[in-house]
C-alpha cells in the first residue's frame, strides 16, 4: 500500500471506533508544558502534586536500582531536586501512561509490552549521551511511546492480532513484518496516525511512524535512527516480545547507523560488545520495575 | 534521570575501575549481578598481597613488579572451567536458525556440501558434541545429502582423554533436552550417561596449542570456529595473534564465536560483528 493509502484504510476502520484509547489528561498538560518557553519545575510539581497515586509511583521508581540513587528518595521535591525537570518530566509521563494503558491489550501481554518501552526509553538516552546529545533526555520520551501503535493493533484489531501473533511464532519475523503481511500497513503507520491524533510533538510522531524505517523520517532524523537502534538492542537483549526473532544485526550496516555517523563520526568507536553487556544489567532493572509496577 | 554509564557499581570504591581492568585485559564483562562474587574473589587475593581496599589493590595491578602474574592468579580465581552441553543455548539457536540456513545456501549454491567447524577449546567435550547432536538433528532436513567434521581441540591431554572417552555425569548435561538425552546418550552403570558411538564419529580430537603458529596455518578451510573462556587467559599480544591465525582460518564468511560476556573490541577490525538475540558472533566478509 501507498503511504496515502495506509492513511486512509487506518482512518477508515479507526476512525470510528468508539472505545480508541484516549491521552490521558496529565499527559496533554505536561506536553502543553512542554511547549512553554520557560517551563518551571514548580509548574511541574504542582501538576504531579494533584495525583498523589501518581507521585508515590514517581518516588518508587525513583528509588529503584535503576536510578542509582545513594541515599532514599521520600517526596517529590527530593526526587525534582535530585533528577531534574526532564527526567521527572519524564518519570511522569511513564508512569501515567503505564497506568492509562494498565487494563488495555487484551490479548497482549502487556507488562512485556512496556518493559520493552521502558527499556527502548532507557537505550535511547543511553545511546544518545554516548554520541554526546545536547538533549539526551528528550530521547527517552520517543523510545518509550515508540510502540505506541502495538496498543491500538492488539486492542483494535481483534480479528487480525491472533493471525499476527501466530505468524510470530512460525516465521520467527518482527511485529513490523507480520502486520505488513496480515494487515497491509503496521503498528507504526497506526502509531502515528495516533500521534498526529493526540497533537504529540513532531519528533515523537516522527519516531513512532519512521522508527523501522529511519530513512523515510520527515524530520528529527537522528531521534528516530537512536530510536531504531536503542529497539534492536531490546530486542536482540531479553526486552523484546517474548516470541523468538530471527534477528542478525551488524549494527554499523544499519541505516539509523549511518544516518548518526553522518552528525557523529564517534559512533564507530563505541565499544559494541561492552555497550551490549552494560545493557543486560539495565534489563534486569527494566523487568525488576515494571514487575512492580503492575 | 541519572544513571551512571557503569551501572550501579559504586563510583569510587575502586571496585569498577577494578572490573574495568579486567575487562581491559581479559575481555570479559562482569555485570553487576556479579559483583558480590567478584568481591569475595578479589578479597581472597588481596589478602594473599596484603591489598586493605579495592583501590590498593587496583593500584597493585596496575604498578605492582609483579602485576602479570598477578593478573593470571586473579582470572584463575574469578573463572570457572566448568563447561556442561547447551551452556551457551543462544549460541546454539544461532548457529540453528541464522548460520546454518545461510552457509547451506551460499555452499550449496556452488555445489559444496560440507561443513568444517572447529571447537577450538573443548575441554571435556560438552561443546564439540553439542554441536555434533545439533547438526545430526538437521541431517534428514536443512542438511541432507551435506557431510560435516567437527575437529576438537585443546591443550591438555588429560581433558581429551576424557573427552574422547565421553563419560558425563547427570550435572554435565543438566540443560540437555530430554529428547536429546535419549537420543544421544547410553546410561551407564552408576547413573552416568556415555555418548553414543554415532555422535562421536563425527568429532575429531586433537592436541593443540593455540599459540603454536605452525600447527595453527595448518587449521584450514573452518566455516564456523568456536572458542569460548579461552581467550581471557591471553594477554593482549597473544590475543591478536591467535584472533588474526582464527581469521585467516576461516572461509570467506565463516563466523567466529566466543564466549558470554567476552569481547574481541581493540582486538581485532578485520571481522564483522553481529548481534543475535542473547550473543554476538563474529564475521570474516564475504
Amino acid at each position: 500500500m501507498t503511504p496515502s493509502e495506509r492513511a486512509a484504510a487506518i482512518e477508515a476502520r479507526l476512525s470510528r471506533m468508539k472505545d480508541l484509547p484516549t491521552l490521558p489528561v496529565i499527559i496533554l498538560k505536561v506536553l502543553e508544558l512542554m511547549n512553554r518557553s520557560d517551563p518551571s519545575i514548580q509548574d511541574l510539581s504542582n501538576l504531579i502534586s494533584a495525583d498523589q497515586v501518581l507521585a508515590s509511583k514517581i518516588i518508587k521508581v525513583v528509588n529503584s536500582p535503576l536510578y542509582a540513587v545513594r541515599t532514599e528518595i521520600r517526596n517529590l521535591q527530593q526526587a525534582m531536586a535530585y533528577l531534574g525537570f526532564e527526567a521527572v518530566k519524564n518519570l511522569v509521563l511513564t508512569c501515567s501512561l503505564i497506568s492509562h494503558f494498565a487494563g488495555k491489550g487484551a490479548a497482549f501481554n502487556m507488562k512485556t509490552f512496556w518493559a520493552h518501552s521502558f527499556g527502548c526509553g532507557i537505550v535511547s538516552k543511553l545511546i544518545a549521551g554516548k554520541l554526546g546529545f545536547e538533549s539526551a533526555e528528550s530521547l527517552y520520551l520517543a523510545g518509550l511511546v515508540h510502540d505506541l501503535g502495538e496498543v491500538v493493533i492488539s486492542t483494535a484489531y481483534t480479528v487480525e492480532f491472533p493471525a499476527i501473533l501466530k505468524l510470530l511464532q512460525t516465521d520467527g519475523c518482527s511485529f513490523y513484518t507480520a502486520e505488513e503481511k496480515v494487515l497491509g500497513y503496521t503498528h507504526c503507520d497506526v502509531g502515528g496516525w495516533l500521534a498526529v491524533k493526540w497533537r504529540f510533538p513532531e519528533s515523537l510522531t516522527q519516531a513512532i511512524r519512521y522508527h523501522h524505517t529511519p530513512s523515510m523520517a520527515k524530520s528529527a532524523k537522528e531521534v528516530v535512527a537512536v530510536v531504531n537502534l536503542a529497539d534492536l538492542f531490546c530486542r536482540l537483549r531479553s526486552l523484546g516480545y517474548e516470541f523468538f526473532e530471527e534477528l542478525d544485526v551488524s549494527f554499523p550496516d544499519e541505516p539509523a547507523w549511518q544516518i548518526l555517523k553522518a552528525s557523529s563520526p564517534a559512533i564507530d568507536s563505541i565499544d559494541l560488545e561492552r555497550f551490549t553487556y552494560e545493557l543486560d544489567e539495565k534489563m534486569d532493572d527494566v523487568h525488576n520495575l515494571i514487575a512492580t509496577m503492575y | 534521570m541519572e544513571t551512571t554509564y557503569h551501572g550501579t557499581a559504586r563510583a569510587g570504591d575502586g571496585m569498577s575501575q577494578l572490573r574495568d581492568l579486567i575487562y581491559e585485559t581479559c575481555g570479559i564483562y562482569f555485570a553487576d549481578s556479579k559483583r558480590y562474587f567478584l568481591e569475595s574473589r578479589f578479597a581472597r587475593r588481596m589478602e594473599a598481597v596484603g591489598a586493605k581496599s579495592f583501590k590498593e589493590y587496583h593500584s597493585y595491578l596496575r604498578h605492582g613488579s609483579d602485576r602479570q602474574a598477578e593478573i593470571q592468579k586473579l582470572i584463575e580465581e574469578i573463572t570457572t572451567n566448568e563447561t556442561s552441553f547447551f551452556r551457551n543455548m543462544p549460541q546454539f539457536q544461532a548457529l540453528q536458525t541464522l548460520i546454518l540456513p545461510r552457509m547451506v545456501a551460499a555452499k550449496g549454491a556452488i555445489g559444496f556440501k560440507r561443513l568444517k567447524i572447529w571447537s577450538s577449546a573443548c575441554s571435556t567435550g560438552e561443546e564439540p558434541y553439542t554441536i555434533a547432536m545439533i547438526l545430526m538433528e538437521k541431517a534428514t532436513t536443512l542438511l541432507a545429502g551435506w557431510g560435516f567434521e567437527i575437529i576438537a581441540t585443546d591443550i591438555n591431554d588429560q581433558v581429551l582423554a576424557r573427552a574422547r572417552e565421553g563419560i558425563y555425569s547427570e550435572y554435565a548435561i543438566r540443560a540437555t533436552p530430554e529428547y536429546h538425552k535419549k537420543k544421544y546418550f547410553v546410561a551407564q552403570p552408576g547413573g552416568s550417561l556415555a555418548i553414543s558411538p554415532d555422535v562421536k564419529k563425527y568429532i575429531k580430537f586433537q592436541n593443540v596449542n593455540l599459540y603454536d603458529d605452525s600447527r595453527m596455518v595448518f587449521l584450514k578451510g573452518l566455516d564456523i570456529i568456536f572458542c569460548c573462556n579461552v581467550l581471557i587467559y591471553f594477554d593482549q599480544t597473544s590475543k591478536k595473534k591467535v584472533i588474526q591465525h582464527f581469521y585467516n582460518n576461516l572461509n570467506r564468511g565463516g563466523y567466529l564465536f566466543i564466549g558470554h560476556s567476552e569481547s574481541l573490541f581493540g582486538i581485532n577490525d578485520e571481522f564483522k560483528l553481529h548481534h543475535f538475540p542473547g550473543g554476538v558472533m563474529y564475521q570474516k566478509p564475504l
